[in-house]
């Protein structure tokens, strides 16, 4: 792997690996410190570019340093503060919109958290099935049980009166 | 009221697409401080590749010299157990034909009668020892 592959996968991906592992862990710098040993790792192993797919490689790698962490800190996850996510703030004119945006969010952080990490896997960072199941170390069929029973259950909650 | 109004595919969809996850430092930055050093340091530069084959042409020319040496003290000290083959093969050639002319004048004062029992003697046993 040259300088320039290297950046090149760098700006691919560095910011969606740091994403994916802020919403996983709830934590801003463990996100970065983690995200740049992955990179690190990266660059000291020589991985070659063309081998298999480099995104889904990036997350597993990022996924086992994250649970290695919590292994090794004996870190207990409190899922309850998690992150919070929330929408892009836009100054909406549209009250309607401003109250489905709040519904949006609150729907979204209802779920738990395995369905909320493979669902967004998929809708944010554009993961396929294939590539999350990699990533989380489960099978293909695994991941899009996950994910249909995630959006059925957020529909539930948004459709909640 | 707006709860009532159901959400569709497009609009989840839409939403997804506005989910924000603040990140803290800008990549270029963690880019700058991390990697940029590290990513430099460790490309090989070919100047060092000439100077490696350059110590292992020195070690080339070092070896074949001392090879040379070797064999040239190996050589030099073959020569003289030829040399001294050869001289002893020149001491017995002439120690031959000191004898054989000293046979010959003897013969000369030696009668006609005795010359068969003369020979037989001298000549011949000599030969033979």
């Amino acid at each position: 792997m040259t300088a320039k592959d290297f950046k090149m996968i760098y700006d691919a991906h560095f910011d969606n690996l740091r994403r994916y592992l802020i919403y996983r862990s709830g934590d801003q710098q463990l996100s970065e410190d983690i995200t740049q040993n992955v990179f690190m790792k990266v660059w000291s192993k020589k991985i070659e570019v063309n081998t298999g797919n480099i995104k889904s490689l990036l997350f597993k790698m990022g996924t086992d340093e994250f649970i290695s962490h919590i292994r090794r800190n004996k870190v207990e996850r409190d899922y309850s503060n998690s992150l919070e996510l929330s929408l892009i703030q836009q100054p909406d004119t549209n009250d309607n919109l401003s109250e489905r945006k709040d519904h949006f969010q609150k729907a979204l952080n209802q779920l738990p958290e395995k369905q909320k990490t493979a669902l967004l896997m998929n809708k944010m960072q554009g993961l396929t099935y294939k590539e999350i199941a990699e990533s989380l170390n489960l099978s293909q069929k695994a991941i899009e049980k996950r994910i249909s029973t995630a959006l059925n259950t957020l529909k539930q909650n948004l459709n909640q009166r | 009221m707006s709860h009532k109004e159901e959400f569709s595919e497009q609009e989840i969809n839409e939403f997804f697409n506005k989910v924000e996850i603040p990140l803290g430092k800008d990549k270029d930055l963690i880019w700058a401080e991390k990697f940029e050093s590290l990513v430099n340091t460790d490309e090989p530069i070919p100047s060092k590749r000439a100077s490696v084959f350059h110590l292992y042409s020195r070690y080339g020319m070092a070896a074949s010299f001392a090879l040379l040496m070797a064999a040239g003290f190996y050589l030099g000290s073959q020569n003289p157990v030829q040399k001294e083959a050869s001289v002893l093969e020149v001491l017995d050639s002439s120690e031959q034909d000191l004898l054989a002319d000293q046979t010959m004048i003897e013969s000369l004062f030696v009668e006609d009668n005795e010359f068969d029992e003369w020979f037989e003697e001298q000549y011949v046993l000599n030969s033979v020892n």
